[in-house]
């Protein structure tokens, strides 16, 4: 069951998607604040093929939320456009999954229920994705807790479920930022493998905002570093490792020497004082 | 049932307690009775006029109980829109502040004047009174959602009447039952505090005639029903709450 669901995976990552390639043409992004002005993007441009999954790493406060906002459709770029497929972002994105740092789960609502609220966020009929949930839920081994109330889970199940509500509607393009920054290093590990066994297998394309350098190599088909902020494109890494990748992927050399490229892109970024 | 225990239990110990050291200080110490009557003759005038009571009870809590809705239909939307509108919130701010600040004895003959000498203006007391609090914690409820929460709210087209009903008002509840439980205790005084000014029934307005009589036995009477009501009342919005928001931290000893 498992190594059919991965094989498909290869074999949908190949496929190129033009209905949910992502294009980012010259965005900007300044705030007004009360301090004054503040640029946080600078003329950025990206172009994400559909399927792809594309990480973006950068230091804290860089504009990588911000950028990813404009993307979902949640902030108005100060100039610039995103097309995602043949639309032009004008609004909300509505055929997106989101996932934040944190879980923001409902501590009135079951995990089903949290997964649910999804749907029924966007008046569809609860009954016809009730059983879609629950594979869902399996697929990140929360099957038997699906009848939980989140402070009844842990800090990675809760996580698993927001993952979970991000897909529920299967969107063509799925938005992570930070996902798991909250969780600790083993969680990570398992969650990351538990979202590429997801994400392999439907061909969506993915904004992935990480601090680990190790979560980027392994989930990633191309890698973006960007600069302090105002954020600029400073470096944009392919990651050519086969799929499926395990967990045991981070210890070979072809990826030590991705993340290797990954880390002196940032490292040399360092503002010097 | 341990939790059921846990709850009353104390309140009885208190109430028994209060019970006791009034007994004795009518009894040992000898305090006259025109001062504090004792217990018993509290509860002959309790018996001799169970209807009289009663009736003046039903008063006074359909008084209360509609000063208590009034003010919750009028402070949640309220909450509401100054969560929505900072700019809202800066036009209405002095104005709540300021209300709050005049004292209610004050605005109580203004009232009568508006309004009468009938119910109404003793639930418009009631409600006055309750408004301030429910405001401020429905407020702080609307106000405490996540931005991000509503981003993924925003993100899903849902209209603003659904993201009310499934993410808002829940995620509000908690901090609102906390206004809610003070709400439902002013709302007592408000109207008691109407019905002193004027009127003809109420429990207040029998202790204003009590008074007037000397008679400190139906004074003690009508002051016991007014507590205990508040108790009960009290106590109601807390099972409400249980019943509602188990998910809550507050709540979650109440649960396992
Ligand atoms: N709504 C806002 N108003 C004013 N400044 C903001 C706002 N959102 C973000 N910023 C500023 O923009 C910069 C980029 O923020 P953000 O995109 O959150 O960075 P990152 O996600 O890379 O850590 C920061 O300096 C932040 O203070
Ligand atoms: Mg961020």
């Amino acid at each position: 069951m498992l190594m059919n669901a991965v094989q498909t995976a290869a074999g949908a990552r190949d496929r190129i998607d033009p209905g949910n390639a992502i294009i980012i043409e010259r965005v900007s992004k300044t705030f007004e604040t009360r301090g004054g002005t503040v640029k946080a993007i600078d003329e950025v441009s990206l172009a994400l093929r559909g399927g792809e999954f594309v990480s973006i790493v950068g230091p804290s406060g860089c504009g990588k939320s911000t950028l990813l906002g404009i993307v979902a459709g949640l902030t108005r770029p100060s100039a610039g456009s995103v097309t995602i497929g043949s639309t032009a972002v004008n609004g909300p994105y509505e055929r997106a999954g989101i996932v934040f740092q944190k879980d923001l789960l409902m501590e009135w609502r079951t995990a089903l229920d949290n997964v649910l609220l999804q749907i029924e966020l966007r008046g569809l009929a609860r009954k016809h994705y009730v059983s879609r949930a629950l594979d869902l839920l399996a697929k990140v081994s929360l099957r038997d807790f699906a009848n939980k109330y989140p402070r009844e889970l842990s800090g990675g199940m809760r996580q698993r479920v927001a993952i979970c509500r991000a897909l529920i509607h299967d969107p063509p393009v799925l938005l992570m930022d930070e996902p798991f920054g909250a969780l600790d290093a083993l969680t990570r590990d398992e969650i990351s493998v538990d979202l590429s066994k997801v994400c392999d297998e439907t061909g969506k394309t993915v904004v992935f905002i990480t601090h680990s350098i190790a979560e980027a190599v392994h989930l990633s088909d191309r890698i973006i570093v960007m600069s302090p902020r105002p954020a600029t494109i400073l470096a944009d890494i392919a990651v050519d490792l086969p799929r499926p990748r395990r967990i045991e992927v981070r210890d070979t050399p072809e990826f030590g020497a991705i993340a290797q490229r990954v880390r002196a892109s940032l490292t040399a970024l360092q503002p010097r004082r | 049932m341990r939790a059921l225990a846990g709850n009353w239990l104390p309140s009885l110990i208190v109430f028994l307690g209060i019970g006791l050291a009034w007994q004795l200080a009518t009894t040992v110490l000898g305090v006259p009775k025109y001062l504090i009557p004792s217990p018993e003759s509290v509860w002959a005038v309790l018996s001799k006029h169970p209807q009289m009571f009663a009736a003046n009870t039903l008063v006074t809590l359909r008084e209360l109980l509609g000063g208590f809705a009034l003010a919750v239909l009028l402070a949640v939307p309220l909450a509401l829109f100054i969560s929505y509108s900072r700019l809202f919130e800066r036009f209405v701010n002095p104005v709540i502040v300021i209300s709050q600040a005049l004292p209610k004895v004050a605005i109580a003959p203004l009232l009568l004047v508006w309004f009468g000498f009938g119910e109404f203006p003793k639930i418009l007391m009631a409600a006055l009174i309750a408004f301030f609090p429910m405001l401020i914690s429905a407020t702080t409820g609307f106000k405490g959602i996540e931005p991000d929460v509503m981003s993924l709210a925003r993100s899903t087209g849902a209209s603003g009447l659904r993201i009310f009903w499934k993410i808002r008002l829940p995620s509000a509840l908690p901090a609102m039952f906390g206004g809610l439980k003070l709400a439902i205790t002013f709302a007592v005084i408000g109207a008691i505090l109407g019905e002193f000014l004027s009127g003809d029934s109420g429990l207040g307005y029998l202790i204003q005639s009590a008074s007037g009589a000397q008679r400190t036995d139906m004074l003690f009477a009508a002051l016991i029903i007014i507590s205990l009501v508040s108790v009960a009342l009290f106590y109601a919005v807390e099972f409400v709450e249980r019943k509602l928001i188990f998910w809550h931290q507050s709540q979650i000893v109440i649960v396992t």
